[in-house]
């Protein structure tokens, strides 16, 4: 077995300024307090050298292709022409299609009218399944609950108030984590509830540009996704979701968590 | 306004467009490729950002940055390009392992090839990537990035301090494979 080769505390620090520095984004007081550290330190400063030509090399090596591409107006042009040549087609389709699309938009509208966000809260709910998946089944949270303090300073004031709202719930689980995290390009607010094995996730994330723009209601909408059952409500910017294995569970969880999130989220 | 003074209009706005677009057209091209990691997908994805930035020129303040104006649309369509090529390679958020903090530093030898060094970027995760390219290779800063993004400065930080250690491992490891010595492994020893 290898010996592991410790970095002593000075280094650690000094060493998670060194992109900073490189990038210039540090303040002249935490140069002072970096320079001189590299300066006396051999193996920090060639963990220096070594990022900033790790910068220097990426810089150099993507800028080499750059033959490849000129400021060729004619290409733009072209790229442009792009945007007649779409509302051309579109028109030349449009009389068939809107034949056809007003026969098949009939059917699909009696079938959307019934409940016309269904689809689009089950992506969102598959999302709130996601965050589950990543942080409470994959272990990303502490053995012994993790204390209030933490849990506000990695949930920002804004979200602090939902510590509150979360313990409570009364719902028999123990808090064991409280944190922001990122999954597949969403910020979640994330709770990790446990109860011996079972565990449950109160995640909510805020609405993209892109998501659907789903009514604001603090009516429950429920789905089993990948095999966990969601549960969840839209907040004025969140999206929010309880997720377990049991369904039953997921709704009385929700329930209790919906009216005091809704005023935060 | 008569149909043609529309038009004349639509001209001048097109001109207009044409001449701060156009110097962009190398970087963004560029940019588009390595992003994507393959030159068809960022073709596509080029073409569509300068179609975007043309549809949406009205609502472009004069006055502020159009670069990073064009940036920003360049980060939102690669997130749909993204699902369009079914390339969710979702960023694992993994803490860096002690063994990586502890760590002493492996020289990255000089030897290697820029084909290298792309190859390395490619693999990278999405998130790591766009990253790197817009801090490494565009020199926006923290801010920008972290608003084009849509995320915190720290998650910028957190992103680039692990893009940038994954790449030093694959490039070591491929200087390894090459069988280069690290010239300076014995002078640090």
């Amino acid at each position: 077995m290898k010996p592991v080769q410790l970095v002593p505390t000075a280094c650690q620090a000094a060493r998670r300024y060194v992109d900073s520095y490189i990038d210039n984004e540090l303040t002249v007081d935490s140069i002072h307090q970096v320079l001189p550290h590299l300066e006396s330190c051999a193996d920090c400063k060639r963990y220096f050298e070594e990022r900033r030509s790790l910068k220097l090399a990426v810089k150099k090596a993507v800028l080499s292709t750059d033959s490849a591409y000129s400021a060729d107006a004619a290409w733009l042009t072209k790229t442009l022409a792009r945007d007649g040549a779409l509302t051309r087609r579109v028109v030349m389709m449009a009389v068939p299609g809107a034949l056809a699309a007003g026969v098949a938009g009939l059917g699909v509208f009696r079938f959307w009218r019934r409940r016309p966000d269904d689809v689009q809260m089950t992506r969102m709910l598959a999302a709130a399944v996601m965050d589950h998946k990543h942080c409470a089944m994959g272990g990303m949270y502490p053995a012994t609950p993790r204390p209030d303090e933490e849990m506000a300073a990695a949930l920002g004031p804004q979200y602090t108030p939902l510590i509150a709202v979360v313990r409570g719930l009364s719902s028999g689980y123990q808090v064991q984590e409280g944190h922001r995290c990122e999954v597949g390009g969403r910020n979640y607010i994330h709770f990790i509830l446990k109860n011996g094995a079972d565990l449950v996730s109160l995640t909510s994330f805020e609405r993209m540009k892109d998501d659907p723009p789903l009514p604001v209601s603090a009516d429950l909408r429920e789905s089993v996704i990948d095999g966990f059952a969601v549960s969840g409500f839209v907040a004025s910017r969140h999206v929010a979701a309880v997720v377990t294995a049991d369904p039953a569970e997921a709704r009385r969880v929700a329930r209790l968590f919906s009216p005091g999130a809704s005023q935060i989220l | 306004m008569t149909l043609l003074g529309f038009q004349r209009q639509g001209e001048r706005e097109r001109a207009a467009f044409e001449a701060v677009a156009q110097p962009l057209i190398p970087e963004i091209r560029r940019h588009a490729v390595h992003l994507m990691g393959n030159p068809a997908e960022g073709e596509d994805l080029a073409q569509d950002v300068f179609l975007t930035a043309w549809r949406s020129f009205a609502k472009f303040q004069q006055g502020t940055n159009f670069r990073a104006w064009v940036f920003q649309i360049l980060v939102n369509r690669s997130h749909h390009f993204r699902k369009k090529y079914f390339r969710l390679r979702q960023l694992k958020e993994e803490e860096e392992s002690m063994m990586d903090q502890l760590r002493a530093p492996e020289p990255l030898p000089e030897a290697l090839k820029d084909t290298d060094i792309l190859d390395a970027i490619r693999a990278l995760p999405d998130a790591h990537r766009e990253v790197v390219l817009l801090a490494d290779v565009q020199e926006f800063s923290y801010r920008e990035i972290a608003a084009m993004l849509d995320v915190p400065i720290g998650t910028v930080m957190s992103r680039l301090n692990r893009a940038r250690t994954t790449l030093r491992h694959k490039l070591a490891a491929t200087a390894a494979a090459y069988g280069i010595k690290e010239k300076n492994k014995e002078g640090a020893a």
